[in-house]
């Protein structure tokens, strides 16, 4: 090997060397975002790039439940973005509404008993899946 | 029973024959023979310089997968609450969360349990603490946290994941 080969071939490995360790050893900092945490498990309670109306939320889940058969991806969806404080103004605006447990919607077979008023606690439990419930548990308890 | 002509082809051609016998021919063939070995001696000679190119680009090639291979750490950022684990917290969680994807299916209520209640800084140590992890096949690919998830779960799994914890993967 000429002199000539030696130095390419330390250069080569030189820099292999370089790249290996500037790769583990420099981290990446992210010095992005604003002042909100998009997780929602923040002090803050917004979550950025939402708008969130308690009212509007309140009325897509009951779209979602009073019929037959769920919209559960609706349901998820339109909670995806709301944190733990906000699910507990959602679920006032929700207040309690006429609910038949058994058949899981507003059918009432028996008219001179009304449905009883139940809040949105019990429409999710009985609505989702226990997986998705449960789901919701971890995220709004003590709510849920 | 009709006679028929055929046609010689090649060396059995008397005509090629006479003309590769001649000294015209003989100088033809000669002069092929030498291209020949001067084709071959200039491969040979070459051929070093082809390795020593191999091996440079094989280093590059190395040095280029190391580089964008490599796992970027989040950092944490300082405009949002702080952490809400510890260093301890986030290996445990990220070893969990390892623990309930690798292998043959992946349990999804383990990976909600344990990212449940982060807030982005907390996430951040865990995704560090997790790092790049290969799956339990060997020399499978390397992936850091969200590839894992996201390669593991879809549909309403991967939803449900995105509720419990939204905006980060």
């Amino acid at each position: 090997m000429t002199d000539k080969e030696k130095k390419i071939a330390l250069y080569a490995g030189v820099g292999l060397v370089a790249v290996l360790l500037i790769s583990r050893i420099l981290p990446k900092t992210d010095k992005s975002g604003g002042i909100d945490d998009p997780t929602g498990n923040g002090t803050n309670t917004n979550i950025p790039g939402t708008t969130f109306n308690p009212s509007s939320v309140a009325e897509t889940l009951y779209d979602a439940m009073k019929e037959m058969g769920t919209d559960e991806a609706k349901i998820m969806n339109a909670l995806q973005y709301v944190n733990a404080s906000q699910f507990a103004q959602v679920a006032a605006k929700f207040g309690k509404r006429s609910y038949n447990k058994t058949l899981g919607n507003q059918i009432n077979p028996w008219p001179l008993t009304p449905l009883p008023l139940l809040p949105l606690q019990v429409w999710l439990e009985n609505e989702l899946s226990s997986s998705q419930y449960n789901t919701l548990r971890l995220k709004y308890q003590p709510l849920l | 029973m009709t006679g028929t002509t055929k046609n010689k082809k090649g060396l059995g051609n008397p005509a090629v024959l006479a003309v590769a016998s001649s000294p015209a021919g003989q100088q033809a063939i000669s002069n092929i023979s030498e291209t020949q070995r001067k084709v071959t001696d200039a491969g040979i000679q070459i051929l070093p310089f082809v390795f020593k190119t191999l091996f440079v680009a094989g280093c590059g090639y190395v040095a280029y997968r190391l580089w964008t291979d490599r796992f970027i750490k989040l950092g944490t950022n300082p405009n949002w609450p702080a952490s809400n684990i510890n260093d301890a917290q986030a290996d445990a969680r990220a070893e969990a969360i390892y623990q309930a994807m690798v292998g043959f299916g992946a349990d999804k209520d383990a990976v909600a349990m344990n990212i449940a209640g982060l807030n982005y800084n907390g996430w951040v140590k865990v995704y560090n603490a997790f790092g790049n992890r290969e799956g339990i096949l060997p020399f499978s690919k390397e992936m850091n946290l969200v590839e894992w998830i996201n390669d593991q779960f879809s549909g309403d799994d991967l939803l449900e994941l995105r509720v419990i914890l939204p905006g980060v993967f």
